[in-house]
């Protein structure tokens, strides 16, 4: 079963630690907004949520790249771009259903998450353990065993 | 095993193709192609004439892709006829057979036939060929015909090689079809900004010259010294093999299909510039000659032809650009409506604006110009053809927000609905 970044909205604080060593870790240097992962501040309620690359099945980033660099990785199921053939035309970042496109000002290319090859920092260095690096069926049991706890009465 | 042959190498053919691949198909594919170059990117081709990226970095697939992908290409062939009763068709180099049929034959660029447009120095930008030729020649002075995205394009592109560009349009702003006029009067202020010349209400009606192209004509006056002209006008769907080998044609003159990208002729399929699909929003015919249709319906197609049942959901036209470091974005439908039950939102400064169109509470069309935020929200809004009000009642329970993230960042452009109750 393919890995994934999941996120539990309700743990977010938005301490933005995940974009700091996201940035670090791919580019060497502490600059959030290079990171492969995003925080939606919703202003009214003051919620906070992170966007991320979801390794759609069949991503429409794929569909819309004009020069078909996206393909998705046969066994690890993550989606893969060459960077080096993106011409930045963005059209990926439009068509992603989850704004995980991430603009890479330096450059002039898109970026996106790619997992880490399998061991996410995000992930790791979250205080709040909001992200996880698990697949569907572990993330249904933890649900599970999360609303089972809540519902005992003792 | 049955033989599947596929006209054409481009964005649909090659997404069929892969499409055969990935699934784990038996058949064998025979892929033919008029050109003999592998698959590029006609997208990228402004970028090549500007000399932005080289020539290799306009391939997507290398001529070793298609034998690991299971695929015969074969290069340089011209399709004459299909025969259909008969199973055949009949090419260059020999007659082959079919069991199903891919058409994917793309479209052919406009040229009008007025007074001087077959002189040397006339041009349209379609293929890999064109560009070369625009290269050879190399323009000191050029005109473009017809303002749309690769007329821009390669305005832009001209301009960055040092020529001078004059830019006609025929319709009162530039880009007509994506742009309403408040962005278009950015794209233009930004082009004149760097050079480009743009003429508006022009309509180009004869080119003077001897052998060579010396000065264009328009309906008020003469450009004079130009070398070159290019002709930007439009695309037509190349639908001559479909329409000899007897499937029928909509309206828009492309190939007849219906959601399954069938033809009216039995194992004949088509997908692509060629075809006439219709539209996400509004299910009316459209010719979307663009690059993510032409994918998904290469996709469709395939997938169908092997027996699985996927109806395609219709074409939604977007184009991303970037004019000089602004970029801009247009989705759906932009071009300003009288139908009753629509209205506009717009936002605008010196060096930004975004507009969105409503019809029947629903956004059916965004575009924005220097403006970088929320645009795959909004583009996630028209493609679901959600209402205003499900949005606001989305964006005020924590529980419904959770599961639809991807469209909260929508929400600075949805505060600017007239009528709206800060939550």
């Amino acid at each position: 079963m393919e890995k994934i970044i999941w996120v539990d909205y309700a743990l977010c604080t938005g301490c933005e630690t995940c974009r700091l060593v996201c940035s670090y870790n791919k580019e060497g240097i502490f600059w959030p907004s290079l990171a492969r992962i995003k925080l939606w501040r919703e202003k009214d309620q003051g919620q906070v949520y992170p966007l991320t690359c979801k390794q759609c099945a069949s991503p429409p980033c794929a569909d819309a790249c004009l020069m078909n660099i996206i393909t998705k990785d046969p066994v690890s199921g993550v989606n893969i771009r060459e960077t080096e053939m993106c011409i930045g035309c963005r059209a990926c970042q439009a068509a992603c259903p989850f704004d995980a496109g991430v603009y890479h000002l330096q450059q002039d290319i898109v970026v996106s998450c790619d997992t880490c090859q399998g061991e996410p920092v995000c992930v790791k260095f979250c205080p709040h353990q909001a992200l996880a690096f698990t697949d569907l069926d572990e993330m249904k049991r933890k649900k599970q065993k999360k609303r089972a706890e809540q519902s005992i009465v003792v | 095993m049955q033989n599947i042959i596929i006209i054409g190498n481009g964005a649909a053919a090659n997404s069929a193709a892969e499409t055969f691949y990935k699934i784990g198909s038996k058949d064998k594919v025979v892929m033919l192609s008029r050109e003999r170059e592998p698959f590029y990117s006609p997208c990228a081709l402004p970028d090549y004439l500007s000399g932005y990226i080289k020539r290799e970095k306009l391939y997507i697939k290398k001529h070793t892709v298609y034998p690991e992908q299971q695929v015969r290409l074969l290069q340089g062939v011209e399709v004459h006829e299909v025969d259909y009763p008969g199973g055949r068709v009949r090419t260059s180099q020999g007659d082959m057979s079919f069991d199903r049929l891919i058409l994917a034959t793309g479209s052919r660029p406009v040229m009008p036939e007025i007074p001087g447009s077959r002189l040397t120095g006339n041009f349209v930008l379609k293929t890999i060929g064109d560009v070369e030729y625009i290269m050879r020649h190399n323009p000191k002075h050029a005109v473009i015909v017809g303002s749309g995205n690769i007329g821009l394009e390669t305005a832009v592109a001209l301009a960055a090689r040092k020529c001078r560009v004059c830019l006609v349009e025929k319709e009162q702003h530039i880009m007509p079809r994506v742009f309403g006029p408040a962005v278009s009067a950015h794209i233009q202020r930004i082009a004149e900004e760097n050079g480009i010349q743009v003429m508006t209400g022009e309509e180009v009606v004869g080119v003077q010259g001897g052998e060579r192209v010396q000065g264009v004509e328009t309906g008020t006056g003469v450009l004079p010294a130009v070398d070159t002209v290019i002709w930007a006008v439009g695309m037509k769907p190349d639908t001559r093999l479909a329409r000899e080998a007897g499937a029928a044609l909509g309206d828009l003159g492309g190939i007849a299909v219906n959601a399954y990208m069938q033809t009216a002729l039995q194992a004949v399929y088509a997908c692509g510039d060629c075809v006439q699909t219709f539209d996400l929003l509004c299910g009316e015919p459209i010719l979307s000659l663009l690059w993510p249709s032409a994918r998904q319906q290469g996709k469709i197609a395939a997938l169908n032809n092997m027996g699985y049942d996927v109806p395609y959901e219709g074409a939604l036209n977007y184009i991303t650009g970037e004019i000089f470091g602004t970029s801009y974005i247009s989705i759906g439908n932009n071009v300003p409506d009288t139908r009753p039950g629509s209205s506009i939102v717009q936002q605008g400064g010196p060096d930004w604006h975004w507009c969105y169109h409503i019809w029947e509470e629903k956004i059916v069309g965004f575009e924005a110009i220097g403006v970088q935020q929320g645009l795959s929200a909004m583009m996630n809004l028209i493609r679901k053809r959600m209402t205003i009000d499900r949005y606001q009642a989305i964006l005020h329970d924590p529980c419904l927000r959770n599961q639809a993230i991807g469209l909260l960042p929508a929400q600075r452009y949805l505060d600017h609905y007239p009528g709206q109750v800060k939550g």
